[in-house]
């Protein structure tokens, strides 16, 4: 591979190797803040042209590493972003065995972290990112993982992918263009911009953090509330493991653990600024009950 | 158990510590044993790869290429002359785009009833087949 | 006539932890995780109590938990013996407990 570039997330290496210089340009711009040096990676990811033809004519870009799943379809090389994105997640998916792996996002404050999970378009990265924006540290918004052995959430902080109408309403929260990758129209998933994450969440990415509330959201609706109990939420987040078979029994150990020590809820909320604020409040509310207990 | 009140917010209790299950020394108590019909057992089928298909642009295309068959209302493999069948799409579907099929919408380009048939043909493709892991990514757990 | 009696596996071949009402158990054979409801936790605890790998038909189960507990069915056409026999049959076809014909 002609270009590549190396990117240390969380407790992650990746190599990433590509027929094209743009995609690399692009990732060097958005993972500028990243340790970057190169390292024995973990995971290695080639964007790589379809054929000899393609890589000049139309060119499309075919993702290929470590792991990779049959059945997908090349994306054009202005999508190499996402690309590599798309990429990186597949591996962690299909190859990371060190953590217990949730889709999900998660912030925290105090050192206690709400983890938010839930299907794509849910909103739990849109959440993510507007409260980050309102302070809380930021852990993740495709990826939670979770240490078998003690519980702790490792953080894995990437660009925060936004879809369609979630990037007005970020670029309205962030008042500064550089924080923003570019703008990809028309991708598999609409239009996709980018949310680079503020320097000290990549500085403190190595420092984990405690799980203290559990969220099922959803986005677009008359806003709720609904305890969920441990057997409920046990099998939801099986649902949402790319990894919990392969773990064994230390996913069964991990995963029962974690709903047995951390509260949960489902929440609708009509718009982002109103599910911020019930995430604030169920949060703050935690806090105050498990202080007194 | 949805609560729109805020006042009345039902928010998160800290977990129950353990409880030993200790017969001997509990109080006696009525152990509800259900019917003969009613299974008291559920195996986690986790969806396979799920989050991992999910990130990838991945198609399914209706039918496999190479069979030149058609696909009858119940999503089987028919003959062309099948009255009642449908053709094969002529173009494959996004895994958003049977997603979003599952969940109500139509098919892009289909009819209703043609629509339902390409899902059923969807819903039953088997390991190896093409677009069978795009389509097992996709598996939603039941809400 | 030769009936169906059951045994416990051994204790390292179940993880069990409670969840709510219900119980999360992990099949280490298997790698295979069940939920269990109201009465297959008890039904494995009386089994336990019984010993690994000491078969018990379900009419002797059924006397065992009696004398800690009132047994109730949903519907009082059908023999308790029956209704646990039918939930040890199934946790037999899942590999959670042993099973055998003796004559």
């Amino acid at each position: 591979m002609r270009h590549a570039c190396f990117i240390t997330v969380g407790p992650a290496r990746f190599r990433i190797g590509s027929d094209w210089r743009a995609p690399i340009d692009q990732l060097r711009a958005l993972y500028s803040d990243y340790p970057m040096d190169e390292v024995v990676p973990d995971f290695t990811v080639r964007l790589q042209s379809t054929s000899a033809l393609r890589r000049y004519v139309r060119p499309q870009v075919a993702i290929a590493g470590d792991f990779m799943l049959p059945d997908a379809v090349p994306l054009p090389l202005e999508q190499g972003l996402l690309a590599a994105e798309m990429a990186m997640n597949l591996q962690m998916a299909l190859g990371w065995r060190r953590h217990l792996l949730l889709h999900a996002s998660a912030v925290s404050r105090h050192g206690r972290a709400v983890v938010m999970t839930g299907v794509s378009g849910a909103g739990k990265s849109t959440l993510s990112a507007l409260l980050a924006e309102r302070g809380w540290r930021f852990l993740g918004d495709e990826f939670v993982l979770l240490d078998p052995d003690t519980g702790n959430i490792a953080p894995f902080p990437r660009p925060i992918s936004l879809k369609n109408a979630a990037i007005a309403a970020v670029e309205q929260e962030v008042d500064d263009d550089t924080r923003f990758g570019p703008v990809m129209r028309d991708t598999p998933k609409g239009t996709i911009r980018h949310l680079r994450p503020r320097a000290e969440w990549v500085e403190q990415m190595a420092r984990e953090t405690r799980p203290a509330l559990l969220l099922f959201p959803r986005f677009g609706y008359p806003r709720a509330v609904r305890r969920m109990d441990e057997a409920e939420s046990f099998v939801r987040l099986t649902q949402a493991s790319t990894n919990y078979v392969a773990l064994g029994d230390r996913g069964f150990d991990a995963l029962t653990g974690f709903v047995r020590s951390v509260p949960a809820c489902a929440i609708d909320y009509a718009d982002g600024e109103e599910g911020a604020e019930l995430v604030e409040r169920l949060w703050s509310e935690q806090g105050v009950r498990a202080a007194a207990a | 158990m949805m609560d729109a009140d805020d006042s009345k917010m039902d928010g998160p209790k800290p977990a129950d510590s353990a409880e030993a299950s200790a017969p001997a020394s509990a109080a006696r108590r009525t152990l509800l044993i259900g019917a003969v019909a009613t299974s008291a057992v559920v195996s986690i089928r986790p969806a396979l790869a799920q989050t991992a298909g999910s990130v990838l642009n991945c198609k399914i295309p209706v039918p496999e290429r190479g069979k030149g068959m058609f696909i009858d209302p119940a999503g089987k493999l028919v003959t062309p002359d099948t009255p009642g069948a449908f053709p094969p799409s002529p173009r494959d579907f996004t895994g958003e785009e049977v997603r979003q099929a599952l969940q109500g919408r139509n098919l892009p380009g289909t009819t209703r009833e043609q629509s339902q048939a390409y899902l059923n043909y969807i819903r039953k493709l088997q390991n190896g087949q093409s677009g069978f892991t795009c389509y097992a990514s996709l598996q939603m757990p039941r809400r | 006539m030769a009936e169906l009696s059951f045994a416990a596996l051994p204790d390292h071949a179940l993880k069990r932890v409670r969840l709510g009402g219900l119980e999360a158990i992990y099949h280490a054979p298997s790698g295979i995780t069940h939920l269990l409801a109201e009465p297959v936790p008890d039904l494995l605890d009386a089994l336990g109590t019984i010993g690994a790998g000491r078969f018990a038909t379900p009419r002797e189960l059924l006397g065992q938990m009696a004398e800690h507990f009132d047994i109730q069915g949903d519907d009082p056409a059908e023999p308790p013996e029956l209704v646990l026999g039918e939930r040890l049959a199934e946790l037999a076809a899942l590999g959670l407990v042993e099973s055998r014909r003796q004559a």
